[in-house]
């Protein structure tokens, strides 16, 4: 029997080294016309809750550059702390009315002391008071399963267990339902699954921040 | 000797603690420049009635300004540049100009974020020197405007202004009567309304009323002679012209389309037309088109 034990052992180990391999979702965003949609949200949520049993909020960070928020689309899980650097010169006054956090950063200049808790899944829009122009976004997933689609509307969701997720997409300027994106995928142990979603777009709505017209006086 | 020297010490403290008051807003200050360049033809620079007195020509404007944006608390801003203009026209050239300008704008939101209503006080100065030295003048314009928008697409502002334009030189034509032409003021009213269907796309409206002092030039001519607070030769327009100056009210309507090539700059496309009714029932009418490239950092 002892010298069966590392046959067994040989056969044993890939089986239980793939069974606990990471599976990975890739998604790709477009929209009606194929073209990559950047800035969506990718949210795996698996039906099996035990699988986030060791999720862990983080402290996370949205910048404000050059008059503008950067990222302009940030996803965070829920319970997450988001701190609001200003990297500008002049003062910032950052709000939200968004039911799923409101919150008023009064004018400052540098790092507020502390940080704004986003402990309810939601969308949460992001404004300054001095810039009207700015406009950011805040997508707090109550799944630890989460990523962006880069320029080429790619995503990838890696480290996830071998189980069953209703994946779904979000985007600021999509006409439908979020829930509407719903897939169902299950994961065998180191699969990857493809997935590709096509969403309706509206037309950017943001207050302009070029110069205007400015009239001159006839008298 | 000693009272003068009270008053200068008392002047400094007053500087000094100026000084100390602007320092904590320098400090949350932001230096911003930029430029524009306008071309535009105006159907009716003398504002003539006559058809046969208006002069039309077109024009080519520049300048430049630098400026700093303060954020003195959350709901209020103030923005304070300087630059300079100069413009010059194809065919009369004595209307050519160089100008100093200064500009303030104290701005104040009346709550929290972009559809909050707004009122602003704006103060506009130049210093402007002609080719022709009887246009020489200083110029002041404050308005007190307050606006609100509608939507990320809509914006409606609207509010009233005083002019004021004080000649640097006065000839007059006519004994007992002041040469100082551009002696003028006038109150204002403003509507204004801009639709952006996109965030690179703004067209706008306004219409504005004025009352106040106008100039004409015409030949000479008795009607407008005896309703003339200033009169003085104005060869600009040719050696028989005079300008009179005149009270009246002038109605205008803009349309305007303002395309972003950027964030920073933009390329606007204007149509303005006013109409004027001045005393003794001479009226004009004037139109202007202008396409400017403006630029704001």
């Amino acid at each position: 029997m002892h010298r069966l034990l590392p046959f067994v052992f040989l056969v044993l180990a890939p089986a239980l080294a793939l069974a606990q391999a990471p599976s990975t979702i890739h998604a790709t965003v477009v929209d009606a016309q194929s073209h990559p949609v950047a800035d969506a949200v990718v949210v795996a949520v698996s039906t099996d809750p035990s699988v986030m049993a060791d999720a862990r909020p983080r402290a996370e960070s949205l910048d404000q550059i050059d008059k503008e928020f950067v990222p302009k689309v940030k996803p965070v899980f829920v319970g997450s702390t988001v701190a609001f650097p200003n990297h500008d010169n002049v003062r910032h006054h950052v709000y939200s009315f968004s039911p799923a956090k409101r919150f008023e950063l009064p004018l400052y200049a540098g790092v507020p002391a502390q940080p704004v808790l986003f402990d309810k899944p939601g969308v949460v829009v992001l404004g300054c008071n001095i810039h009207d122009w700015m406009i950011g976004y805040i997508y707090v997933s109550e799944s630890p399963f989460y990523a962006k689609t880069d320029a080429r509307g790619h995503a990838t969701i890696a480290d996830l267990p071998a189980r069953t997720f209703v994946v779904r997409v979000w985007h600021p300027q999509m006409t439908g339902n979020e829930a509407d994106t719903r897939r169902r995928v299950t994961l065998a142990p180191g699969q990857r699954a493809d997935l590709t979603f096509t969403l309706a777009l509206a037309p950017e709505q943001r207050v302009r921040r070029a110069p205007g017209v400015e009239h001159a006086s006839h008298y | 000797m000693v009272v003068r020297c009270c008053a200068f010490v008392g002047r400094m403290r007053l500087a000094a603690a100026a000084l100390a008051a602007a320092v904590p807003l320098c400090a949350h200050g932001e230096p911003f420049y930029g430029a524009d360049v306008r071309y535009a033809y105006d159907d009716n620079l003398t504002l003539a009635s006559a058809a046969a007195d208006r002069r039309g020509d077109s024009l080519l404007a520049a300048g430049g300004y630098v400026g700093q944006f303060f954020v003195p608390s959350r709901d209020a801003t103030l923005e304070v540049s300087a630059g300079v203009h100069a413009t010059g026209y194809a065919r009369f050239t004595s209307l050519d100009e160089a100008s100093l300008e200064a500009s303030g704008t104290w701005r104040r939101k009346l709550g929290l974020g972009y559809a909050a209503p707004w009122i602003a006080l704006r103060a506009d100065a130049s210093h402007d020197d002609y080719r022709d030295d009887i246009r020489d003048s200083d110029r002041v314009e404050i308005a007190l405007v307050a606006g609100t928008r509608l939507s990320e697409r809509f914006d409606v502002s609207g509010g009233l202004a005083h002019d004021r334009r004080v000649a640097r030189n006065a000839v007059p034509a006519v004994p007992g009567i002041s040469g100082a032409l551009y002696d003028v003021a006038g109150d204002s009213l403003f509507v204004r309304g801009g639709y952006a269907p996109t965030p690179k796309l703004l067209f706008e409206a306004s219409l504005r009323a004025r009352r106040g002092d106008v100039v004409a030039t015409t030949p000479e001519g008795l009607s407008i002679f005896l309703v003339s607070s200033a009169i003085a030769a104005d060869p600009a327009f040719g050696p028989d012209r005079y300008g009179y100056r005149l009270r009246g009210t002038t109605t205008s309507a803009t349309i305007a389309m303002s395309y972003a090539i950027d964030e920073r700059s933009a390329l606007n496309v204007e149509f303005t037309h006013a109409s004027t009714s001045a005393a003794a029932g001479l009226d004009y009418r004037e139109n202007v088109v202008s396409a400017s490239w403006v630029l704001r950092y």
